[in-house]
């Protein structure tokens, strides 16, 4: 009988390895992991200088590691094996509740924060003397579950109150009770467009523009599935991807979108669903700067939006009240270099608007 | 080159494996010889010289001090060898803890060599001190063949990270061994149940300890499940690359040295240094304690003895002060134990005693993880609230909920109590469980290696 559990263990043995690793070698190179939104490693050239440096080696783990057979299967093991066979509270920091997936992030920078507020300052005092200036702040999600379900959070109301105390050039405007959970994407960091009149309603508000915004019955919803969230990508796990929902009305559909760096057509870009980044529908995604032209509006002033990817979504509400929207990404674009690029129109609207998770790591904003 | 890497696994083990099995006997040392150099030039391009040296020198030295066995000659050419061993390890591991320590005495600023410490040098010169002094001794012929000796010094599943493998320990095999049905599965399933021990124990309980370091949350309890996860972490790593060492071993037909044998259940600090990775506190006592007059000698010799062999054996673990304070901190407990405390031990009630033990344990790897002196202070001063942190935290509580389960595997696992209840069963299960086991341990690991990024070993750079 032993003789029998010996052959076992090595066939058993053989079998994983060994065909794994022909596997391994049959298996066609794939370029992009949709699942983990990024660009797989590549078989490293072998060269001596690599070889000597360790580069090869260090490059032959990565390229093993991304173009193993069942790839995902093994991560959606992993994941599965930490929450529901150890009772892990969360997988690699990713945590579920009820088919939402959220990211723990308990720390609170507080000298990122500062230097967000200082660099919005410093963008007033180049650019913006003559402008009506606003922030707002997006809670990242868990800010509405973390607490109640245990897991730990960044002190937002901390948060809050180091941007307050510290940026002296704009004023605040608060929207964090304008949204809840529901607001947001089950599967991913971002909140749905459809739910965020509130907010644009509150931001319009705090500008004195609220009664050129387009109303909500004007909008028709366009639906896009299966929108892959970020979370769910990261989670590893077989959960439902969500729909993304976009909003159109005569003035998004007129808006003439162009940036030095835009090569799209109108502010959706409905094909994007499919690139590694769905939210991307939303603007094409990262961009440092954007004009929208607005020809319908119903007011000829002008709004600058300095934002993260929560503003692409947040833009088209106003297209209807501003002729012009230049929405800026600060971790794209230097700020000192922005006079080159933008100009700003005195008397016009300037809105700061970055998530709790990008003010928490504010100095990739340059 | 990691043992639970995918490089390793998947690609250099099966070929390695093919090729073992495929070429004739007379081969098969020539296949482990080269195989274990690519396996350390992966990790140590240029170091590989250093390796090839290492044998080299021992080789001719052996041969010699063999020649002239009796003669001064064969003295000075031991001397010569532990000199030119020890100048590696002490340049490449001590030069820039020396420098420091002048620099911060003297105030001077010479600068740092900067010199990377090659892979598992504190292991193999130890392998190859060893095999000099027993040449010299007479316990063991010097190898004539210098392929086989290479053999020997490289031998990739002990290399890095031990155990110390002595060439008496192996010399038989190393010119006749057999490979048999057994001796291959057993190697299997004891390199699964190591890799299992350091992917899904220790990896997991490394990771309670990163997330300790990075919070801003830190209280009394959460330094105290840090201090635990360590000192399991440092157990599963340490024993379970043993495991893996061993099992590789046992699939090339070595019967290598244990390494662990429980040692969280001592309930002395003398039964737990017996316990804990034996083969360097076997060389110790042989190479070092027993020359410089082991206990047979007087009192004060006894303890600058003891002293000395856990000054040493705090250095090897790492040029740091923390290290030469851990070698110290149990110096002085097995010193206070030998003394005092021994006799008390053995009357106490067992459960005591061991709950000493441990308390004793976890401080030590406390300073053993801490970085430096000052790390030494912050991180001890935790443990008993120092600097005014509260008794209990959010991230504590978070993180003792989340890594409770993983805890209670780890503190059972440690403890013979998994395989006296495996004992326990009839052969036929065991015909499918250990197959099962073996292969489940081994996706499973597999698993955790693709998809995390936190596969670290702790004593890869001792």
């Amino acid at each position: 009988m032993k003789r029998i559990k010996y052959i076992a263990i090595i066939v058993s043995f053989a079998v994983v390895i060994l065909g794994l690793s022909i596997w391994h070698i049959v298996l066609p190179d794939a370029d992009v992991s949709y699942t983990e939104r990024r660009e797989l490693a590549e078989a490293p050239e072998l060269t001596l200088s690599g070889l000597f440096s360790r580069e090869f080696s260090d490059d032959l783990e990565s390229y093993l590691l991304d173009q193993f057979p069942m790839r995902d299967g093994f991560r959606e093991i992993n994941t599965a094996f930490r929450l529901y066979v150890l009772g892990q509270r969360d997988s690699n920091g990713i945590w579920i509740k009820d088919g939402s997936v959220f990211k723990m992030e308990s720390t609170l920078n507080e000298e990122q924060v500062k230097y967000a507020a200082r660099l919005y300052n410093s963008v007033a005092d180049m650019y913006l003397e003559d402008l009506n200036v606003y922030y707002s702040i997006v809670p990242d999600k868990s800010y509405f579950a973390a607490e109640a379900n245990g897991y730990p959070h960044i002190d937002f109301d901390k948060l809050v109150s180091i941007m307050n105390e510290n940026v002296t050039c704009a004023e605040y405007i608060d929207i964090f009770d304008t949204l809840s959970i529901d607001d947001y994407y089950r599967t991913d960091t971002h909140w749905q467009e459809q739910c965020i009149f509130p907010v644009a309603e509150r931001l319009a508000g705090g500008m004195g523009m609220a009664e050129y915004l387009t109303p909500e019955e004007d909008y028709t919803v366009h639906e896009l599935s299966p929108f892959y969230g970020v979370y769910l990508q990261q989670s590893a796990l077989p959960i439902e991807p969500d729909t993304l929902t976009y909003l159109t009305s005569d003035y998004t559909e007129n808006a003439v979108v162009t940036g030095p760096m835009y090569e799209h057509e109108g502010v959706y870009i409905p094909e994007l669903i499919d690139d590694m980044d769905g939210y991307d529908v939303f603007l094409g995604g990262t961009q440092p700067i954007i004009e929208i032209e607005c020809p319908n509006a119903r007011t000829d002033r002008e709004l600058y939006i300095f934002r993260d990817s929560f503003g692409s979504s947040l833009a088209p509400l106003f297209t209807g009240a501003y002729s012009k929207i230049t929405i800026i990404d600060l971790r794209y674009v230097t700020s000192q270099y922005l006079g080159n690029m933008v100009s700003f129109t005195p008397g016009s609207d300037v809105l700061f608007i970055n998530s709790t998770l990008v003010l928490n790591t504010a100095m990739i904003m340059r | 080159m990691l043992f639970s890497g995918a490089t390793f696994l998947y690609a250099f083990t099966p070929l390695v494996l093919i090729l073992y099995f495929l070429v004739p006997r007379r081969a098969k040392n020539y296949v482990l010889l080269v195989s274990s150099l690519v396996f350390y030039f992966f990790g140590e391009p240029v170091y590989v010289l250093l390796l090839i040296f290492s044998s080299l020198s021992d080789w001719l030295h052996s041969l010699y001090i063999e020649s002239h066995r009796g003669t001064k000659a064969a003295k000075v050419a031991l001397i010569s060898s532990i000199v030119i061993n020890l100048a590696m390890l002490g340049f490449f591991k001590y030069t820039d803890f020396l420098i420091g320590t002048v620099n911060s005495i003297l105030g001077t600023s010479i600068p740092k060599t900067g010199v990377p410490l090659p892979i598992g040098i504190s292991f193999f010169t130890f392998q190859t001190m060893s095999y000099t002094i027993d040449v010299y001794r007479g316990n063991v012929h010097a190898q004539k063949n210098l392929g086989t000796l290479a053999t020997f010094v490289c031998l990739f599943p002990q290399l890095i990270a031990g155990p110390i493998v002595r060439y008496v320990d192996v010399a038989e095999e190393l010119e006749n061994r057999t490979h048999t049905l057994e001796g291959v599965a057993c190697g299997v399933r004891r390199f699964a149940f190591g890799m299992g021990k350091k992917v899904l124990i220790a990896n997991i309980m490394g990771e309670l300890c990163s997330f300790f370091r990075d919070s801003t949350d830190k209280s009394v309890l959460f330094f105290w499940l840090y201090a635990v996860a360590y000192t399991m972490q440092i157990y599963f790593d340490f024993s379970g690359y043993s495991d893996m060492a061993i099992g590789l071993g046992g699939i090339f037909g070595f019967k290598f040295p244990e390494n662990f044998n429980y040692p969280y259940i001592s309930k002395s600090i003398t039964e737990f240094w017996r316990r804990w990775h034996m083969t360097l506190g076997g060389w110790f006592r042989d190479y070092v304690y027993i020359p410089l007059g082991g206990n047979r000698t007087t009192k004060i010799k006894w303890l600058r003895n003891i002293a000395v062999v856990w000054l040493l054996t705090g250095l090897w673990h790492g040029a740091e002060w923390n290290f030469v304070l851990w070698g110290g901190f149990f110096g002085v407990m097995l010193i206070i134990e030998k003394l005092w405390l021994g006799d008390l031990l053995k009357k106490l009630p067992g459960f005591v005693s061991h709950i000493y033990v441990m308390l004793l344990v976890i401080l030590s790897f406390v300073i053993f993880n801490a970085a430096g002196l000052k790390g030494v202070i912050h991180d001890i001063g935790g443990l008993f609230g120092a600097g005014g942190i509260p008794l209990v935290s959010g991230d504590a509580l978070y993180y003792l909920r989340s890594y409770a389960l993983p805890l209670i595997i780890a503190i059972v696992g440690c403890t013979p109590l998994p395989k006296y209840l495996y004992s326990k069963l009839h052969e036929w299960p065991k015909v499918v469980l250990e197959p099962l086991a073996s292969t489940a341990l081994i996706v499973l690991s597999t698993a955790f290696i693709i998809n995390g990024s936190f596969n670290p070993f702790l004593y890869f750079r001792f």
